[in-house]
């Protein structure tokens, strides 16, 4: 579902990703960790069309997204870390303004849906001043799921939320999952990775250090220790890269 | 591409109605109705005039002037506007979304084509307003249907600009992809305008000498009319031709000749807009940083910050080593001194006002001074005493601003084990200490130069007594009247900064008039009992005494004891406002 095969993103003479090469299947959670200024939120805008990558190719459901971008994007949603909404737009019509961006025929009944899944219903007509961090977050992921992707990236989805908040963003992540679509989740909260994530990866200097499944990465790189947690594998990993 | 225009259209319509109704509804505050009703009267008198009144020498009831001198003035100006698009552009190229757009808008299924399509749409209400903007400051409201003529004429002259900023970005993105410095890029264009220059030369060769300068400043048009016709000679009317093409709509008077003057125009528009929408330059990676920096920059602005930080602010070496123990104002000053550049900003204040003063010591040596070393000296002294008038004012807005940003990190200041007097003297000291040092300057240099002037050196000694004065009143008249506004932050804060959460607007511009006068009223309040007293000890001494000196020096004294009397209570105002300050509190 997500194809990246030598992902390079230069500025200037700065490489902040160098040759990626992973790939997510339908159903599957990838965690993608690193330290600080290691290039995942650049890797992430990159994979989900948002800046242009300067090599390598991303597919996305079988689409080229240098070739082909309008229908790699169809597929996809990306989540920033701090929810941006319009300061004049209330909730509904958030959602009506990203129905008709992708085109939608039945937005009343897919926004109200949501909003309800959501429990938001009671804030339809609300602007974003008055709503709290949390419900911000909730309309971002309304507007999000929209569409229905089946590609989806999270760029630190837990950031600021109250632990009911957190709870319910990660069992809705998983429910999304099962639901068969590809995830990738960027966040330092390693504890969370290793409840959702299906696999791993770990970047460092906009390089791939470790990729596989917890246990793929746990048995290359326990050093004698074979219960060694995600945050022992990452912090041995980055080293002294790792609290910039 | 329907698609996405037809949802921008939805996002501008539904923000511009909600938001309307937004502050319509917030009229049900008193402090927003009457910042409403009273931004409303100063927009209206302010540029009420311009509605009944034709002010540009073009106007219906002053005759027509020179059509071909100001289309080709005009079209001067454009050139020049249009070279600085190709020669300071130092950044990649961005296009000014918001953050929420490009949030919503950068992964949505739309073309790079068809976002630069909805920038360009979306600028259409700004270009638009602006271009009535400017008719209504040219006079041109009370012509009616003229009125109309001239807003299309400014949209096309806007429009045609704004692509061609942006066709230049996309161009220069271009020619640093394929690797031009910024530095090669600027020299070829000087060398265009340099053989521009030449051309211009070229052709007055081969016209009858100008008219002389006195005749020239006799005014009559011949200057104009010579370099009409010098534009008009050659190659140069061609080149000018495409610029004077689209600045002719602005001049014409009625409906035919405005058609007809629109339709080149709009061609030259619609070539603008194909090489910008054509141009498939990554703008993306530039245009997230620049809405980032924006964001930074309104959230600064609504904190009172200047400027927002930025990954290039450097450490700055502060003044003195600061002691762990001692009174607390003294490390709120440090900071505060530290925050206005440190050593090397404050040293380069320095080293500007030592040249000045130094300059303006050798000129006092001088016996014999020429009439433009005097004129000169009189410009520089006339506009120390200007700056320092305006300082009146300033350093007291300043030194508020700063405590106003203490306001933001007051969760922090107030779990110090320091009284809120401390934190408000030390607040507010650093931009006073600041500010009256170079108060001083300004006198002192002033001083010097304008004593050059022959006609005050009898009275020298009286101005230099007047000037010392002044400067010993200084430090604590700018303290007293920074205490004022700091008072309305911390007793009414919602009136302070209105504009965070929505923006500039008719009642945000309101309140900062009431909030001005009030601070005016305030301070002149404030000045009573200094005043009096200070008459007071004037006469009582005179009593004594025929010297003048005397009784100034006592009504000076006095004022100064009464001004710093009153300055201690207020600072012990403030601290105790400070101390039961709601951080939470937002009325």
């Amino acid at each position: 579902m997500i194809a990246v095969e030598g992902l390079t993103k230069l500025y200037g003479d700065v490489t902040a990703v160098s040759d990626l090469t992973f790939s997510v299947e339908p159903g599957k959670v990838m965690g993608l960790v690193g330290p600080n200024g290691a290039g995942k939120t650049t890797a992430l805008r990159c994979i989900s069309g948002i800046i242009p990558a300067t090599h390598g190719r991303i597919g996305i459901g079988g689409h080229d997204l240098r070739d082909d971008p309008l229908e790699a994007k169809k597929l996809l949603a990306f989540f920033p870390d701090e929810p941006r909404l319009f300061d004049y737009l209330t909730v509904r019509q958030h959602l009506e303004f990203t129905g008709r961006l992708y085109q939608l025929r039945d937005i009343a009944k897919r926004g109200r849906d949501l909003l309800d899944a959501l429990e938001m219903s009671d804030k339809a007509d609300v602007l974003p001043a008055e709503l709290s961090r949390g419900m911000k977050q909730k309309v971002a992921l309304a507007c999000g799921f929209l569409h229905q992707p089946r590609v989806m990236f999270f760029d630190e989805p837990l950031t600021g939320l109250d632990p009911l908040a957190i709870r319910r963003t990660k069992d809705l992540i998983v429910q999304k999952a099962r639901d068969g679509a590809a995830i990738i989740i960027s966040s330092h909260l390693l504890h969370l990775l290793e409840e959702v994530c299906s696999h791993v990866l770990i970047l460092k200097r906009g390089k791939k250090i470790a990729h596989g499944t917890l246990d793929e990465i746990r048995a290359e790189h326990r050093e004698g220790d074979k219960d060694s947690t995600l945050e022992e594998i990452f912090i041995r990993l980055v080293g002294e890269d790792a609290g910039k | 591409m329907n698609a996405p225009v037809n949802a921008l259209g939805y996002l501008v319509t539904r923000s511009f109605v909600n938001g309307v109704l937004f502050r319509l509804r917030r009229l049900r505050q008193p402090k927003y109705l009457l910042g409403a009703i009273l931004g409303a009267a100063y927009f209206y008198f302010y540029f009420g005039r311009f509605l009944a009144v034709s002010r540009m020498p073009w106007g219906a009831g002053n005759g027509p002037a020179s059509p071909h001198g100001l289309e080709i003035g005009a079209a001067i100006l454009f050139v020049a506007t249009i070279v600085l698009s190709w020669i300071l552009p130092a950044s990649r190229a961005a296009i000014g979304f918001t953050e929420a757009e490009i949030a919503f808008l950068f992964p949505a299924p739309i073309t790079r084509r068809t976002l630069v399509i909805m920038r360009l749409v979306k600028s259409q209400f700004a270009l638009l307003l602006f271009s009535a903007f400017m008719t209504l400051l040219s006079g041109r409201f009370h012509l009616g249907s003229e009125a109309w003529l001239r807003i299309g004429g400014w949209w096309v002259i806007m429009n045609t600009l704004n692509m061609h900023r942006l066709g230049a970005s996309f161009a220069l993105q271009r020619l640093r992809e394929r690797g031009m410095a910024d530095g090669k890029r600027r020299v070829l264009v000087v060398l265009v305008l340099v053989a521009f220059v030449a051309l211009v030369e070229f052709m007055r060769r081969s016209l009858p000498p100008p008219p002389d300068l006195a005749t020239a400043l006799r005014g009559g048009g011949e200057i104009t009319n010579y370099i009409v016709q010098l534009l008009h000679t050659g190659p140069l009317r061609y080149v000018l031709a495409p610029f004077k093409l689209v600045v002719a709509p602005n001049f014409a008077h009625e409906g035919v000749t405005f058609l007809r003057a629109l339709l080149p125009a709009l061609g030259i528009m619609a070539l603008h807009f194909i090489w910008v929408v054509r141009a498939d330059v990554s703008f993306e990676d530039a245009s997230i940083e620049a809405a980032k920096k924006r964001a930074a920059f309104l959230a600064a602005r609504g904190r009172g910050e200047l400027r927002a930080r930025g990954k290039s602010d450097k450490a700055r070496t502060p003044l003195w080593r600061l002691r762990p123990t001692g009174f607390a104002p003294i490390a709120f000053i440090w900071k505060s001194l530290l925050k206005s550049g440190g050593r090397r900003t404050l040293g380069r204040w320095a080293a500007f006002f030592a040249v000045l003063a130094a300059g303006a010591f050798a000129l006092g040596r001088v016996e014999y001074l020429t009439k433009p070393l005097v004129v000169t000296a009189f410009i520089i002294g006339g506009g120390c005493y200007i700056a320092l008038l305006i300082s009146f004012v300033m350093i007291g807005q300043l030194s508020a601003a700063q405590l106003r940003q203490g306001i933001a990190t007051m969760d922090l200041l107030k779990t110090y084990p320091i009284p809120g007097w401390q934190i408000a003297l030390g607040e507010l000291a650093g931009p006073v200490l600041l500010g009256s040092l170079m108060q001083w300057c300004s006198l002192g240099i002033g001083l010097m130069l304008l004593s050059i002037a022959p006609p005050l050196h009898p009275h020298l000694g009286t101005i230099t007594a007047i000037a010392g004065g002044i400067a010993l009143l200084l430090p604590i008249f700018n303290l007293s009247t920074a205490i004022l506004p700091c008072a309305g932050a911390l007793l009414y804060p919602g009136w302070f900064r209105p504009q965070e959460s929505t923006g500039p607007g008719i009642e945000n511009t309101g309140m900062k008039l009431i909030l001005g006068i009030a601070q005016l009223l305030a301070v002149v309040v404030a000045m009573i009992p200094v005043a009096f007293f200070g008459a007071v000890a004037f006469f009582a001494v005179a009593k004594f005494t025929t010297a003048a000196e005397w009784p100034a020096l006592a009504a000076g004294g006095t004022a100064l004891l009464i001004l710093a009397m009153e300055t201690g209570l207020g600072i012990a105002w403030l601290g105790s406002l400070y101390d039961k300050f709601d951080v939470s509190s937002e009325s």
